[in-house]
């Protein structure tokens, strides 16, 4: 810290000495004479609106830091209800693995929008309703979810209850024949579609990284979301009262079926690629500043331009306090910075919180470094909840520099790389030049970023295996055929290829594939002799 | 000045610190004269190339340079002309020689100033060192390094050029009026420099020194000519305007802009000519194939 006073002290210091010699050579000897100032009244009303500007970003910063923190605190404490007694139980089933329809029933619907920015799913949004089988045949359920930029409208209704025995013969599943138009409408996405829901748990879609506008005086921004919808349907027993618990409590409980719902694909995306399609700007300078101020930018570029008339040399003046603005900022943010350190470190304040402050964390501009560290400790410190460490791991490896990242290519504990030796082939020189928090020893990732450098072309067969997650003799492959070029030469070998099945998870591949850089791929199906590819 | 004489040795000291003090204050006069301009480009620069990191690539040298250059050569050159006292300027003592290699001077050093340091601080990474001291990211990240030699080359000989170009058009215009069309010249200059670079490419290597050499040679024999003409120069003081100079001011400002519009047409046929390749000259590639040849391309890269 004194290090850190110092070398400001010092640059203060050269930066005054400039001025005072440069006013000194403009001053002295014959004919020299002092530039004209403004008048005294326009210098005062320039210099009040000019502080003004100034002392309102540090207030703005400091409510939309509160802010932030309010809505996180409020939608987790958003009461939901939950059955307080266990699953109804349907004695009628003959067999295990046989099926019953069922008479009557209760059900809990709920309608949730959560962020997965952090890889766990922090709850935003939610809307419930209460149903009884047969009463509500038909009955349509309309509602929408609205979050910034983002609606989600749907339409469900009830058309048949079934309940199963698992083959195991031990447990009893209510599955539902229900019908739900969704609608979903986002900046850069837009989906609607059908889903005939057989689960009690189905993720309706994803709108990839939405990241709001910086507030108007803040000079930080609105942290980045990644919005995820589900529909959930609980059979609940006819005499259940009930019990009303957080919204944070019910997500935190269930999130192991939410997560359930995430293909493979997605999964082990999310793992090669810590946050999807982007990376913190690096050595981006004043432009990079500005886009990230928004419109601030422009108030604070007229605050210097206020300021700047209180001198005589307005245009050196205007340098200098501009640079002092650009200074101001980085106070501003390191304040941020630490505020979010204190609050994420702070083992009183609730989950919450503290996945609000590593959300914010890594918004910061001028001290990624520090911001890495804090995150770095929070990860390693073993009496933090382990929802938590994963979400200050993966922020951590968010800001990492890329040279950092170079020399870690893990694999996951436990997992063996997905690609055989053909995908490690020295040819693969186009890693070398790709953005080293990429490099994953994952075929689909490598494919997704030849996408995203256009380089790749035809997305077919690397390994000749199709997803190891879809063994199902059933399952058969899909070519996907990006556009085409002659640039894929230097991309994995001259023939860029992923296998993607055409099951449910292949159709997930592809819907993030689509998410992910604006455009789908033309399909071409067709039976691939596996063979081949060897 | 008397009393400074009276303290020389030798009559031939005397005489040199006579010159010494003329050059001397010819000098601070530029300053005097021209500090608002030379804090605007200062400015500038601290903002595009400090303060704001803009200036990361010599390209924006360039083009900053070449409107200094142009800039400065109108006013170093024609500063006298402009106020209408150089009649007045020619009866005090320091020489006509003088004024003109004093006024040279101070532009080219301006000039030079105004190139060197901001490719120095490009080179050197400095406004990234000095953002370091105070933050960690964000600033401190060194851009990418512009390979290209020839483009730190042209980022001091084109402003150097424009310069020499325009500086003694200005020297040599007897009013304001003519330092108009000196500037009018300089833009010109500006258009035909850059027409002429669609042609010669100069940022290949090969074409871009000996057009570097070119330009050396056409500014050196300009500022030569510009000095023997400035010698033997009537010392006029007429007034700003005359009548009817507005309107032929405005016509020809029309001509320069049909003038550009027509190089711009001229240039984008060229490109797109070069671009238009009859399709039958190339297998279909991927990207213009039809769906039937794209299967066929497919189906052959099958082993």
């Amino acid at each position: 810290m004194l290090l850190a006073y110092l070398k400001l002290l010092a640059v203060l210091l050269v930066s005054v000495g400039l001025i005072v010699f440069m006013r000194r050579a403009g001053t002295r000897g014959p004919g020299a004479g002092t530039a004209p100032k403004r008048r005294i009244v326009t210098r005062v009303i320039c210099g009040v609106l000019g502080i003004l500007i100034l002392a309102a970003a540090a207030v703005g910063t400091r409510q939309e830091v509160l802010r932030s923190y309010a809505e996180a605190a409020e939608a987790a404490n958003i009461p939901v209800r939950v059955a307080s007694l266990p699953r109804p139980d349907f004695p009628g089933i003959p067999d295990a693995g046989s099926a019953v329809p069922v008479d009557s029933c209760r059900f809990l619907l709920k309608f949730l929008v959560g962020d997965q920015t952090l890889g766990v799913i922090r709850p935003v949004q939610v809307k419930e309703f209460e149903l009884q089988w047969p009463k509500d045949r038909g009955r349509r359920v309309e509602a929408g979810l609205s979050l910034p930029g983002w609606t989600l409208s749907f339409a469900f209704h009830l058309n048949g209850v079934t309940a199963w025995r698992s083959a195991d013969g031990r447990g009893v599943e209510v599955v539902a024949s229900a019908h739900n138009d969704f609608n979903l409408d986002a900046p850069h996405h837009r989906s609607s579609g059908t889903i005939e829901t057989y689960s009690e748990v189905v993720r309706l879609d994803e709108a990839g990284t939405h990241v709001d506008e910086t507030p108007l005086l803040s000079v930080t921004p609105a942290p980045r979301a990644e919005w995820i919808a589900y529909q959930l349907l609980m059979p609940v027993r006819q005499d259940d009262p009930l019990k009303t618990v957080s919204l944070a409590q019910f997500v935190s409980s269930f999130e192991p079926s939410l997560r359930k719902e995430q293909s493979d694909w997605e999964q082990e995306l999310r793992r090669a690629i810590p946050i999807q399609n982007e990376s913190p700007p690096i050595s981006a300078g004043g432009p990079a500043l500005a886009a990230r101020l928004g419109q601030s930018s422009l108030l604070l570029l007229a605050a210097a331009l206020l300021l700047a008339q209180l001198f005589a040399r307005r245009s050196l003046a205007f340098a200098g306090i501009l640079a002092c603005i650009v200074l101001y900022v980085a106070l501003l943010d390191r304040a941020v910075l630490a505020s979010q350190l204190a609050r994420l470190s702070d083992r009183n304040s609730i989950i919450e919180t503290r996945l609000t402050a590593c959300a914010g964390v890594a918004g910061t501009f001028f001290f990624r470094q520090t911001a890495s560290a804090g995150l770095d400790k929070v990860a390693h410190d073993q009496s933090a909840p382990p929802t938590l460490r994963e979400a200050a791991g993966r922020m951590h490896n968010y800001l990492r520099p890329p040279e950092a990242n170079q020399s870690r290519v893990p694999s996951p504990p436990g997992r063996s790389p997905v690609c055989p030796p053909l995908c490690d082939r020295p040819s693969l020189s186009a890693f070398a030049v790709t953005p080293a928090h990429h490099r994953k020893p994952f075929f689909f990732a490598r494919a997704l970023i030849c996408a995203h450098r256009r380089k790749l072309m035809s997305i077919c067969a690397l390994c000749g295996s199709p997803c190891r997650s879809c063994r199902s003799p059933s399952d058969q492959p899909v070519v996907l055929r990006g556009r085409s070029s002659p640039a894929c030469g230097g991309c994995l070998g001259g023939e860029t290829v992923v296998v993607v099945p055409s099951c449910r998870r292949g159709s997930a591949f592809v819907g993030a594939f689509s998410r992910l850089y604006g455009e789908a791929p033309s399909h071409s199906s067709g039976g691939l002799n596996r063979s081949r590819w060897k | 000045m008397s009393g400074g004489l009276g303290l020389m040795g030798s009559p031939a000291e005397a005489v040199a610190a006579r010159r010494t003090s003329v050059v001397s204050g010819l000098l601070w006069r530029e300053w005097i004269a021209h500090q608002r301009m030379l804090q605007l480009a200062l400015s500038v620069w601290l903002v595009g190339g400090w303060v704001l990191m803009i200036f990361n690539h010599p390209g924006w040298i360039i083009a900053y340079g070449v409107l200094y250059g142009w800039a400065a050569g109108q006013a170093f050159g024609g500063a006298e002309a402009s106020e209408g006292t150089e009649e007045f300027a020619f009866a005090l003592p320091p020489t006509r020689r003088q004024r003109y290699l004093a006024r040279l001077a101070a532009g080219v050093a301006s000039v030079l100033a105004l190139t060197v340091a901001p490719l120095l601080t490009i080179v050197l990474n400095l406004p990234q060192k000095v953002w370091g001291l105070l933050v960690e990211s964000g600033f401190t990240d060194p851009f990418p390094h512009c390979e290209s030699r020839l483009l730190y080359v042209l980022a001091v000989v084109l402003p150097l050029a424009f310069f020499a170009l325009t500086f003694p058009l200005a020297a040599n215009s007897p009013s304001r009026r003519a330092l108009g069309w000196a500037g009018l010249g300089g833009w010109l200059g500006l258009g035909t420099t850059g027409a002429a670079s669609l042609v010669i490419k100069p940022w290949t290597p090969l074409h871009g020194y000996v057009w570097c050499q070119a330009l050396a040679v056409l500014g050196t024999g300009a500022l030569a000519a510009g000095y023997a003409f400035y010698l033997r120069k009537e010392g006029l003081s007429r007034p700003d305007r005359t009548p009817g100079e507005g309107r032929r001011a405005f016509w020809l400002f029309v001509v320069i802009l049909l003038l550009v519009c027509l190089l711009f047409i001229v240039w984008s046929m060229r490109v797109s000519t070069r671009v238009a390749v009859p399709a039958n000259r190339h297998a279909p590639t991927a990207d213009t194939a039809l769906p039937q040849d794209q299967e066929a391309n497919d189906a052959a890269r099958v082993p």
